[in-house]
């Protein structure tokens, strides 16, 4: 046996320890491992700040532009010396934008929101189900089938909107309706054609979301799924108790880009005509009559009519920019409740030997 | 007799009921049961047109007392557009450089932003809110263009000076094809970031799937971070990886910006222009170009994908 050194040995007693590496004892202050990680940390965090406030400056810009126009006073629009914020902030096109007039914000908002969650629902509900076939339930033609989802990615909506309009003009289920009526349903401008699209797995951009909730599946251990057979879950009981659950992140996800593409959709509530209650449709088809919206929404009352003149163009880019800023603030705030939900999955945790 | 027997095995067979499946056929039927909904729509409201597209393609349209009429003429849409029009296949092969070009920055910069956004840290909240923003923005809500009057302001917004990068690099030496490709990489930065919204958010649930048990252990390994980053993260993101690409390659595709004559016009635009606005005769020659340039897109996204899932982790 060889002797040590005190210090050796005090050296071999720390390190069992195991916390010489991070706290020298004697001195009673951080060692040099600590302080080098200390310091890593620091720069990280640094340059994670730095680089995500300079790419959300350049993200936020548009939106900021957009308010500060939509709140500046009438009388200051032409002011071009004020560039970030407004000289002097006015509500008065934020109300001339909700007016009946104009968007016709607190009646035309909630059908708007309703018919939107239903539309995610159903769309969201047909690719989890369709996706969680073409990734466990395999059958003959599950992989040819699965090649005509990356073509609906694909092909553009445009090419086939004609016979959507034609298909939903005389809607009709394997001719089961016509025979009893004598004709197909008149579906167009109803919103249950658009309801019966995205239950259908055909609404806006649901390729997409099949092949992202497929991949999110696919991630999942198997094993899950097995033992719930194996205690005698059926298929629809797996799936809804066990695969949802386990992907509701990806779920999550999917929803909210369901929901702000069904939400900022114009292209299908024109073709199926469904736009008059809708607050998105409705704007975008104010933008190329904005003159006559303003000159009617001013005549309803005596101070706006003093301070707007319809046909100036900064006035129209005021209130413009003041109904883009309605329309997508219901998003924004629905967002920053959502995103708290996004947490870390915890399905893959707890299974050994995987 | 005997065949007398085997037609009532076979109608017993028939009538066996659900139970008496094995697991695989069972897993079978409710593949098509949780499938039957996509499958319907998929035929009533997507190939029913579609078939009617290229069926258009391969006709030559005719307008006869206000009704189109084809007459079959074969593939010879598909040669003009291929063989005569001399622009169209130049438009093709450009919108696919560009897509080369554009398409792994953008993956690049997504993940590289979803990561940062993803961990432990004051604000986040805050950050991971204002990157859904593109997202809306790129569906156009915000964008607006006044009909009657623009305003006479225009406003050259550069974000940062970069010239001074630009000739650094230029002048070390470097071959020129690769610098102009780095430096363009640099100055459309942050018209980038705007572009890939959707595939940050994506990235950013792809990452939040990951369990962190998967870390800890790396880290009592003694993993370095760049090798967790390789081991860990990089495979568990990459059936995210093989998503984003797919809807990257289909939305470059669709998005394309070509240059015809003096203008840049969006591909998809000059097909139109050529079906809707040329005689009725152009309809069916319209029809063969937009089922190339699907069939263009489609052959890219197979081949390329094709090649990325070989090296794609899933647990089964």
């Amino acid at each position: 046996m060889t002797k040590l050194t005190r210090k050796e040995r005090m050296q071999k007693a720390e390190e069992m320890a195991g916390i010489s590496f991070w706290v020298d004892l004697r001195k009673g202050r951080l060692s040099k491992y600590a302080i080098q990680k200390k310091v890593r940390n620091f720069i990280m965090l640094f340059f994670r700040y730095a680089i995500l406030i300079c790419l959300g400056f350049v993200v936020i810009t548009p939106l900021w532009k957009l308010a500060k126009d939509a709140l500046t006073d009438p009388n200051v629009l032409a002011d071009k010396s004020s560039i970030w914020i407004p000289q002097k902030t006015s509500g008065l096109f934020l109300d001339m934008a909700m007016s009946k007039q104009l968007l016709n914000y607190w009646g035309s908002l909630g059908y708007t929101l309703l018919t939107t969650a239903i539309l995610t629902f159903l769309q969201v509900l047909s690719a989890g189900l369709a996706a969680y076939s073409f990734a466990r339930l395999k059958f003959k033609g599950n992989n040819i089938l699965f090649f005509f989802v990356v073509l609906t990615i694909v092909v553009p909506s445009d090419g086939i909107m004609l016979a959507q309009y034609a298909a939903f003009r005389n809607f009709d289920i394997f001719g089961l309706i016509g025979l009893i009526t004598g004709h197909g349903l008149n579906l167009i401008g109803k919103p249950s054609s658009l309801y019966i699209l995205s239950g259908l797995g055909m609404g806006v951009k649901s390729g997409l979301y099949i092949y992202f909730l497929r991949q999110g599946v696919k991630g999942l251990p198997i094993s899950i799924e097995e033992a719930a057979h194996v205690d005698g879950a059926g298929f629809l009981r797996t799936f809804f108790s066990i695969v949802v659950p386990s992907m509701s992140g990806s779920i999550l996800t999917v929803s909210v880009l369901s929901f702000l593409w069904n939400y900022t959709d114009t292209y299908y509530k024109g073709l199926f005509q469904l736009g008059s209650k809708n607050l998105v449709y409705n704007y975008s088809t104010l933008q190329s009559n904005i003159r006559w919206g303003i000159d009617a929404a001013a005549r309803t009352n005596q101070a706006w009519l003093e301070q707007v003149n319809p046909s100036s163009p900064f006035i129209q880019n005021s209130t413009i920019s003041a109904c883009a800023l309605l329309v997508v603030l219901p998003l924004l705030i629905m967002y920053c409740f959502v995103q708290k939900r996004f947490v870390q999955g915890a399905a893959r945790s707890g299974l050994g030997g995987d | 007799m005997k065949k007398g027997e085997n037609k009532a095995v076979k109608k017993k067979a028939f009538s066996l009921s659900y139970k008496k499946l094995d697991y695989e056929k069972k897993t079978a039927v409710w593949g098509v049961i949780f499938l039957l909904p996509w499958l319907l729509g998929l035929i009533f409201f997507f190939l029913r047109p579609l078939v009617n597209t290229v069926w258009y393609s391969l006709c030559s349209m005719q307008m006869v007392d206000g009704k189109f009429t084809g007459t079959f003429t074969g593939l010879n849409n598909f040669k003009y557009a291929l063989t005569v029009n001399a622009d169209f296949t130049q438009y093709l092969a450009e919108a696919f450089l560009n897509m080369l070009k554009e398409v792994p920055f953008q993956i690049f910069l997504a993940l590289f932003i979803a990561m940062l956004l993803n961990g432990e840290y004051k604000g986040r909240g805050f950050f991971r809110a204002i990157f859904v923003i593109p997202i809306i923005l790129a569906t156009g809500v915000a964008t607006f263009s006044l009909s009657e009057t623009s305003l006479a302001v225009t406003e050259s917004e550069t974000v940062m000076d970069m010239q001074w990068l630009t000739d650094l690099v230029v002048n070390s030496g470097i071959p020129t094809e690769l610098t102009s490709l780095l430096t363009s990489y640099v100055e459309n930065i942050f018209t980038v970031v705007t572009t890939c919204g959707v595939q940050i958010l994506l990235f950013l649930s792809g990452l939040q799937a990951i369990s962190p048990t998967l870390y800890e252990v790396a880290q009592m390994e003694g993993c370095t971070a760049f090798e967790t980053f390789c081991k860990i993260t990089l495979p568990m993101v990459s059936p995210t990886i093989l998503v984003c690409l797919v809807y990257s390659i289909a939305e470059s595709f669709a998005n394309a910006k070509v240059s015809v004559g003096q203008q840049t016009v969006a591909l998809s635009s000059y097909i139109h222009d050529v079906t809707f606005t040329g005689d009725p005769m152009y309809y069916g020659y319209g029809s063969a170009m937009s089922f190339i340039y699907f069939a263009a897109t489609l052959v890219t996204i197979g081949v390329i994908c094709g090649i990325v899932s070989k090296g794609v982790f899933y647990y089964d």
